[in-house]
């Protein structure tokens, strides 16, 4: 420093007898208050010492300085007195002579001076006033501009911990949010917490000046300056000046360490709650799952009973016996019905015992959907299997359309049902159905609508048989003129014979002379014979019916599926008077057979309890009545259980 | 126009005050450098003293024997080259000794006139010297004149010259006989100060000093104007509203009687100090900072002359004198009380 003090000195450039003739143009400074503009601090100082030499009073110097500007480098004055009187020109800036330490940058000095002229001659006092007072306004702009910078950070970070907790406890409850709302929600939370935090912090004059005093021991010196700022006397001046002047000096106070603990930790603690909160799984309410998905339970007991249906249907004679009389079966074949009542139930049997072990080696059971998928496959193989064989149903079904043979159609759907109970059928039931049990059953049908038919004519005139009998084949033609059944089926053959029969008996003239032979031609070749066929073949594909329903109703029970409606088959079965659609399994629920009187169990012939009023169903009604009226037995005993029979028949059904 | 004249106005008084100031600190910095000739020591005792000067309010000297009181208050009078009386109070002093009397006169021409003899009263510095030996007649007499700077005697009224300033003393040992001021006359002196026994350094700078002669060397370097203008000039010393409230609740809390008061003064005084030692604080504290090279209050400023200002001004009860605590002890506590529940 000295040594350039020394360079400067030296450099300086110097007038007639040592004045600074070029600078103040030989004007007297002897006693006068000198202003000195100089480009360097250094050279200030010199030209201050020389001008008090030269006799000057006072001396006030200022200079150019170096301060960076937005990052680049301009040059502006210090505080420039005001000059209380002019000593003399000094000249611009382009006359004075360069000074050696600035010959370097000369374009940038010339430049920047150049650019600092035109203030500098406008007008010299806005220049002191560029720079900035460390006065009371000063740090007051600096306080509230740190309060605001750490509201800011305050805010953010409670907007940065609301955002967290919020996202946990969506999370944890499930729900969602649009991730476009957070940012919302996150920065209208900023905003209030930098505003909250901001009036907070924000310091008021009086505010701000109890906390220098006290802060910076400058002895209740701003208070009093701020109270007293609006007025004005020669003392109040004085303690403000003082007063900034104490202000100038502060050396600001550093954040103490809490604070600065506070502001590392304060956004460190925000963003680890903001990290939890994203990390946090999503929690998802599994929406329940469907009933038919879930897990159904597979059980042996299940895989037993299906093996037992398996053995009965294929070990059942009487299906063997009812097939082998219509199809030539080879030795060990097994006939077609069974063969595929039997490829359905294994099917099953396959898919249950695969399950099964799944199941006993850890792995997943069925579910209610593959089960019933599965059942119902397999019933309805069985029900599609023995539509052929149950014509009866269609058969029974269209003549029931028709009001002059509805009664045939009613009696063949009865001989087609004849066997059923009300409830599930047993295989033991099946097997005691075989024979003559069933075959009384559908005869007493098939009887009882020939019977209705043969008796229609008895009020009518000799001239009317004609008629009948032609009616009754014209109707039975156009029952069964758009059948879908095979034209060779036994049963629409023997029903197509029976309208041909009649067709046939109704080109007699019936008189008075011929009546009997008419009769007997109606009686034996026309119903007698149809009678004797239908109920052959009735029988049979009652047995048939009965398989194919209990082998429905078993795999319903065991497995606990419904049985798929049938609509074809299962057409109007029943003579219920509200013309009720279900099939002939519930009607004797529905008023076919009368209501019991009560629904006592009793032991049936099979050993198995049952309700007394399904022992008394038709079947069993008519074998009983018809042992009863075996020879041997006194009149008396058999008119008795006739009698009774017939009075329990038509007892009303008083409990349940 | 008006802005540029009120704009020069406030530069012209501004430039005034500086003035004035400058020369304030000036004068104190030469009273106090012409009684450090005289008096050694006693630093603060001599800054209470000026301030109670400047201040305006008369001094209640306490010390005993020995320790300066009379000579710093000669060396005052030299150095304020004010007219300087000193008045020893005995028992049997008459108030007429003090204020002066009406006396009958034998004029040239051999008629008789009645010619008032101005009492030693008549100065502008009194030193009364162990004034709590003199009866309460002659005492009311002397705070008569402290309080309204007047004298009344014959249905005459005598205004004293200002600036009149008394500083009273009092031994605090040997108070047999004596007649103690009683509290409401107290509350007249803006101080009282103790002047404590000098340390053995300073006895020794005592001793060097008046070896030789015990001749003072103070001289004059301040006039009563002066006086008067540095008086007016520290009355625009500014006061700040908390350091104004912080004053008046310190006086507030010495009241034990009071509801919302200190917990020292309910334990340790008796009674407190009137509305006058509010006055008294801020009007000193005003010279003080002044003094001190600020122009305003500070909390510095009050707790300073709390105790010269409060000590005569309250009275302590048998539980302080039972916990041997000093008048000066409960003022230490009353300021730490009041600045806790205040500032």
């Amino acid at each position: 420093m000295k040594r350039k003090k020394k360079e400067l000195a030296e450099n300086l450039p110097v007038g007639k007898d040592g004045e600074y003739s070029h600078l103040l143009h030989g004007a007297d400074v002897k006693g006068c208050r000198v202003e000195v503009l100089a480009s360097e601090k250094e050279m200030a100082k010199i030209l201050q010492s020389r001008f008090a030499d030269a006799g000057a009073q006072e001396v006030e110097t200022s200079y150019l300085e170096e301060a960076p500007v937005g990052g680049k480098t301009s040059r502006r004055l210090t505080d420039r007195p005001k000059a209380t009187r002019s000593v003399g020109e000094i000249p611009s800036v382009e006359d004075m002579p360069v000074h050696p330490s600035q010959q370097d940058e000369p374009k940038e000095t010339a430049q920047a001076e150049t650019e600092e002229t035109p203030e500098r001659e406008e007008d010299s006092d806005k220049v002191g006033k560029k720079e900035k007072k460390r006065d009371f306004a000063y740090f007051k702009r600096m306080v509230n501009r740190r309060a605001a910078l750490v509201a800011l950070l305050f805010g953010v970070c409670c907007a940065l911990v609301a955002i967290g907790v919020t996202l946990i406890v969506l999370k944890s409850s499930a729900l969602i949010l649009r991730p476009d709302l957070y940012f919302l929600f996150g920065g209208a939370l900023a905003f209030v917490g930098w505003l909250v935090f901001f009036l907070c912090a924000r310091q008021g004059d009086k505010k701000l000046a109890v906390k220098m005093d006290k802060t910076y021991h400058l002895g209740e010196s701003v208070q009093t300056m701020v109270e007293n700022a609006k007025k004005e006397s020669g003392i109040i001046q004085l303690q403000r000046e003082s007063t900034n002047e104490k202000i100038s000096k502060i050396t600001w106070k550093k954040a103490t360490g809490v604070q600065i603990a506070a502001l590392v930790l304060a956004p460190v603690l925000a963003l680890g709650v903001l990290v939890t909160g994203l990390a946090v799984p999503q929690k998802v309410i599994a929406a329940p799952i469907p009933e038919e998905n879930l897990p159904s339970d597979i059980g042996k007991n299940q895989i037993n009973e299906l093996k037992k249906l398996i053995q009965n249907v294929g070990s059942d004679k009487e299906l063997f016996k009812l097939q082998a009389q219509t199809a030539a079966l080879e030795e060990g074949e097994i006939p077609p019905l069974t063969k595929k009542y039997l490829t359905s139930l294994n099917e099953l049997l396959d898919t249950a015992e695969g399950y099964y072990e799944r199941k006993e080696s850890g792995g997943e059971t069925w579910t209610n959907q593959q089960r019933k998928d599965a059942v119902t496959a397999a019933m309805t193989g069985v029900i599609t299997a023995t539509e052929p064989y149950v014509s009866y149903r269609k058969i029974s079904s269209a003549l029931k359309e028709n009001e002059s043979v509805a009664v045939l159609g009613t009696s063949l759907y009865g001989a087609g049902k004849a066997y059923t109970t009300g409830k599930s059928y047993t295989y033991a039931f099946v097997k005691a159905q075989a024979g003559e049990t069933l075959g009384t059953a559908v005869m007493a049908q098939v009887e009882k609508a020939c019977h209705t038919m043969t008796e229609s004519f008895a009020e009518l005139s000799y001239a009317q048989y004609g008629l009948q009998t032609l009616g009754y084949q014209n109707a039975i033609l156009q029952s069964i003129a758009s059948l879908a059944v095979d034209t060779e089926d036994a049963l629409l053959v023997a029903v197509d014979t029976l309208a041909d029969n009649f067709g046939i008996l109704s080109t007699m003239q019936v008189t008075e002379g011929n009546v009997a032979t008419f009769r007997e031609y109606l009686n034996h070749y026309v119903v007698g014979a149809f009678e004797a066929e239908a109920a052959e073949i009735l029988y049979e594909q009652s047995y048939y019916s009965l398989m194919e329903e209990y082998i429905c109703y078993t795999l319903s029970d065991v497995f606990d599926v419904e049985i798929p409606k049938n609509s074809e088959s299962d057409d109007d079965g029943n003579e219920g008077g509200d013309g009720n659609e279900e099939d002939g399994r519930d009607d004797f629920e529905h008023n076919k057979f009368p209501d019991w009187p009560s629904s006592d169990l009793i032991i049936d012939v099979n050993g198995e309890k049952v309700h007394y009023g399904e022992i008394l169903n038709e079947g069993n009604y008519a074998k009983i009545l018809a042992l009863s009226q075996m020879e041997g037995l006194p009149q008396e005993l058999k008119d008795y259980v006739e009698k009774y029979l017939n009075e329990i028949k038509s007892s009303e059904k008083t409990s349940d | 126009m008006d802005k540029k004249e009120n704009a020069t106005n406030a530069k012209t008084n501004f430039a005034t005050e500086k003035e004035k100031v400058k020369r304030f600190s000036e004068i104190v910095t030469k009273i106090k450098a012409e009684i450090r000739k005289d008096v050694v020591g006693q630093e603060e005792v001599v800054d209470n003293v000026v301030i109670a000067i400047i201040a305006g309010g008369n001094v209640l000297l306490e010390g005993v024997p020995g320790v300066g009181k009379t000579r710093l208050v000669r060396s005052l009078g030299r150095t304020l080259s004010l007219p300087f009386a000193r008045i020893q109070f005995t028992p049997d002093l008459m108030p007429a000794d003090v204020t002066g009397s009406n006396v009958v006169e034998k004029t040239a021409d051999g008629k008789m006139k009645v010619v008032f003899q101005k009492g030693p009263i008549f100065a502008n510095l009194i030193l009364a010297d162990e004034i709590n030996r003199a009866t309460p007649k002659t005492q009311s007499a002397m705070l008569e004149v402290m309080q309204e700077h007047k004298v009344t005697v014959g249905g005459e009224t005598y205004k004293m010259e200002e600036p009149f300033f008394v500083l009273a003393t009092e031994n605090p040992i040997e108070q047999d006989g004596t007649y103690p001021l009683p509290e409401a006359q107290m509350d007249r002196f803006l101080f009282k100060i103790l002047m404590k026994f000098p340390q053995a350094q300073e006895i020794a700078d005592i001793v060097k000093m008046t070896q030789y002669t015990l001749d003072e060397h103070a001289e004059a370097v301040v006039s009563g104007a002066d006086i008067l203008e540095m008086r007016e000039l520290s009355k625009e010393v500014l006061v700040a509203e908390k350091v104004l409230n912080y004053a008046v609740n310190l006086i507030s809390f010495t009241h034990p009687e009071l509801e919302k008061t200190s917990s020292t003064a309910k334990k340790y005084l008796k009674y407190g100090a009137s509305p006058r030692g509010a006055q008294a604080l801020i009007t000193s504290a005003k010279a003080r900072a002044l003094m001190h090279g600020n122009y305003n209050v500070s909390y510095e400023d009050i707790d300073a002359l709390a105790y010269p200002v409060l000590r005569h001004r309250i009275k302590i009860n048998y539980n302080a004198i039972n916990e041997k605590l000093t008048v000066d002890d409960v003022i230490a506590l009353l300021i730490k009380e009041t600045k806790s529940l205040t500032k």
